[in-house]
């Protein structure tokens, strides 16, 4: 499967362009800068549209400017539980209101976790099949993986496979609790196009994905496992990898990087200046990959360890000026 | 890529009208009805408070190794139905640890009902019970199952496409199983009573006072339900050379959007959906014995999905029953349940009936089966699912012998 254009709104702006600089410049952003929903996309139709939802329609409008749709084009989107800010707003008005019923009948679709998904078909006339997928920080593997069993299996001509999180304080308090500490969260959607690979161009290919949950090895020990996996299924030496990009700071990554491909890969480390943007993290590190090689073409691997014990990563083949075309 | 044909050797259930596999089949076969006052949240200000609401499930009869009070109902309920599918296909947990699976798990509303529990502390300036919060993330109705099952090399997945959950999971299953890409999958869906859910459908106007009444001229829309239903599925020829029952075989699916509206359903797009499903089975519309509707007893859901019916099937049109006349809407679980349902009719020769029927709506013009189960000799049988956002999906399933 081969990934033939992204594009991302993110806590440095929008578009490849501002997210690329803002990794480049190292300076933190956390939330994306003025995105007002009625400005991004106008009043009609999104008077009770959740953020998430926004923040997808909006980043697949940019996506779609690059690439070809037709009948078959469909979704595969991340998200951890939908839009947490939109779900607490109709607990409360049914919880302070007269009664009981007197809730926002247009705010209840915008509740569901599809919403993003199903917005961004609305909005973009895919017809195609339209999966959300609700795993966390490991939602960008999961989709990925997803998307491309769609793709072999002949179901959809092209995905829009991405994942998207939105800022709030109803998230931000549902995290403290998952996490017993006060993370940084972030927020923003990431957005690839993925084609079957073929003889046209494009931006790399995804060879191999493997998740594992952490049973009885160490999470870095599982999550080791996985990386031998994608080598193994590509027939690709450890040596090859040249940049890999990771979901967060912490050791479990950096400990089975290090156990598997050695200490030389340059390691890029997106959620360092955007925060925690939870299910759309794995996305942003594709992107990042994508973007920060440059016309270089090489192998590169994004991973991740959830808090769930989830552990996972994608090789990607990143096919260079040559090919893109 | 290796293609395999793909078996349902294995079910786990948990309804509201029984619990595991011998008595859910009970309950279809004697056309059980669910329904009763909802009990699971406060119905004070409501005028009407029916539901399809598992009164009688006890977790630590199913869940030994994660902590159940980890889990929320819904998390509950997959683990549960996981630990009787598997249990249901003759499997060692411990075989499945050796080789590569899948766990894919549909849901409506994941987590909510732990969510609107913090919501609800917030509302009302009460501290937030930590655990409720914990047991809100939607990954928790699928990540535990392998937790449960011990099994770490496993492609996990939630799948969040709302009522047509269940059968979106049970795609994903099956491309992993014929690819062979996965030795096994467990797929389905789950979802627990839900206040949200709940109250949205009754301001819509679609919650039936008393009980839903799929494809009848005085339905009033879904009693909304809980609960989950698990597949095992295999390949075909590993499932008979271990000489494993086999319910039925997973025929093919089709999945697409309307992209049309958040809340109707478009009945081209949903004929569309079942013509997709059909064309990658390899049936036509004359072998299609039996349909399982998405019914949910609204009135556009009903009319649309029928005359999507006859847009396919023209003037033969298949004995076309709702589940949800027993089950009630149990959102990311309802596909799943009926999936289990199709499998256990096409094994035991019966067809479900649509019950709490009296005359059907001439909009509607299919024979529903009202009111009680009868025999039948089924071949082919289609399991219909449509959700909100417009995202269909249609899976098919075959007689293994057919």
């Amino acid at each position: 499967m081969r990934i033939t254009a992204w594009s991302a709104i993110s806590p440095f702006g929008y578009g490849r362009a501002a997210f690329l600089e803002g990794l480049r410049a190292g300076r933190p952003s956390y939330q994306v800068p003025g995105f007002d929903i009625a400005e991004q996309l106008g009043a009609k139709g999104t008077g009770s549209m959740d953020r998430s939802s926004a923040l997808a329609v909006a980043a697949v409008g940019a996506l779609l400017k690059d690439v070809a749709t037709d009948a078959s084009t469909g979704v595969v989107l991340g998200t951890t539980s939908g839009s947490t800010a939109t779900q607490f707003a109709f607990t409360r008005e049914s919880l302070v209101r007269r009664k009981p019923y007197f809730v926002n009948p247009a705010l209840m679709p915008f509740a569901l976790m599809n919403s993003a998904a199903a917005q961004c078909a609305i909005w973009h006339g895919l017809t195609g099949p339209n999966t959300t997928v609700a795993n966390g920080r490991m939602s960008g593997l999961v989709a990925l993986r997803y998307a491309g069993r769609l793709l072999a299996g002949g179901r959809a001509s092209g995905l829009v496979c991405g994942a998207v999180e939105e800022h709030g304080e109803e998230r931000a308090l549902l995290e403290r609790h998952l996490s017993g500490a006060e993370n940084q969260l972030g927020e923003g959607c990431a957005v690839l196009f993925l084609e079957p690979a073929g003889p046209g161009g494009g931006l790399a290919d995804v060879v191999a994905v493997d998740t594992r949950l952490v049973v009885d090895e160490s999470p870095h020990r599982t999550l080791a496992g996985c990386l031998r996996q994608v080598l193994r299924d590509a027939e690709v030496t450890p040596g090859a990898v040249s940049a890999v990009a990771v979901s967060s700071s912490g050791d479990v990554e950096r400990a089975a990087v290090e156990e598997v491909l050695g200490g030389m890969p340059t390691m890029v480390d997106p959620a360092l200046l955007t925060g925690d943007t939870g299910a759309a993290t794995g996305v942003f590190q594709m992107a990042a990959l994508l973007g920060l090689a440059g016309d270089g073409a090489g192998w590169a691997v994004a991973t991740c360890a959830d808090r769930d014990g989830m552990v996972g990563c994608a090789l990607l083949r990143l096919l260079g000026k040559d090919v893109a075309g | 890529m290796s293609s395999h044909r793909v078996a349902v050797t294995g079910l786990g259930v948990v309804s509201s009208i029984g619990i595991g596999v011998a008595e859910f089949t009970a309950g279809l076969r004697a056309g059980r009805s669910g329904a009763r006052p909802i009990s699971r949240f406060d119905t004070t200000g409501f005028a009407h408070a029916n539901g399809c609401e598992v009164v009688d499930f006890q977790p630590e009869h199913w869940i030994r190794r994660v902590p159940a009070a980890d889990l929320g109902r819904a998390g509950q309920f997959s683990v549960a139905a996981a630990r009787m599918a598997v249990e249901d296909a003759g499997l060692d947990p411990a075989a499945l640890a050796a080789q590569r699976g899948m766990v894919s798990i549909g849901t409506t509303d994941g987590g909510s009902d732990s969510g609107e529990r913090v919501a609800e502390s917030l509302v009302r300036s009460r501290p937030v019970d930590p655990a409720a919060a914990r047991r809100t993330p939607a990954a928790g109705l699928s990540v535990p199952v392998a937790r449960e099952l011990k099994l770490s090399n496993v492609d996990i997945s939630t799948i969040a496409t709302a009522c047509a959950a269940g059968n979106y999971a049970i795609g994903a299953g099956y491309d992993a199983v014929a690819a062979g890409a996965a030795g096994f999958a467990l797929c389905g869906g789950a979802d627990a009573l839900c206040r949200m859910t709940f109250t949205g459908f009754y301001r819509l106007g679609a919650v039936d006072p008393e009980a839903c009444r799929p494809f009848d001229s005085d339905r009033h829309g879904i009693l909304t339900g809980e609960g989950a239903g698990v597949l095992v599925l295999e390949p075909l020829e590993s499932a008979l050379a271990r000489g494993a029952r086999v319910y039925a075989e997973v025929l093919g699916y089709g999945l697409n959007c309307d992209a049309f509206h958040q809340v109707a359903p478009d009945q081209g797009s949903v004929a569309r959906c079942m013509s997709l499903a059909m064309a990658d089975a390899g049936v036509r519309p004359s072998d299609v014995d039996l349909i399982s509707a998405h019914g949910t007893g609204t009135k556009a859901n009903d009319r649309t999905e029928c005359a999507a019916i006859r847009e396919v099937f023209g003037d033969r049109l298949p004995r076309t029953v709702s589940m949800k006349s027993m089950l009630g809407h149990t959102m990311g679980a309802a596909s799943a349940l009926a999936a289990a349902g199709c499998a256990l009719a096409l094994t035991h020769g019966f067809i479900p009936p649509t019950i709490n029927h009296r005359e059907t709506d001439p909009e509607c013009g299919i024979d529903c089966v009202p009111n009680e189960a009868v025999q039948a000799d089924l071949r082919v049988v289609q399991n219909n699912a449509l959700a909100f956002g417009g995202n269909n999906a249609v899976v098919l399933f075959g007689r293994p012998d057919r």
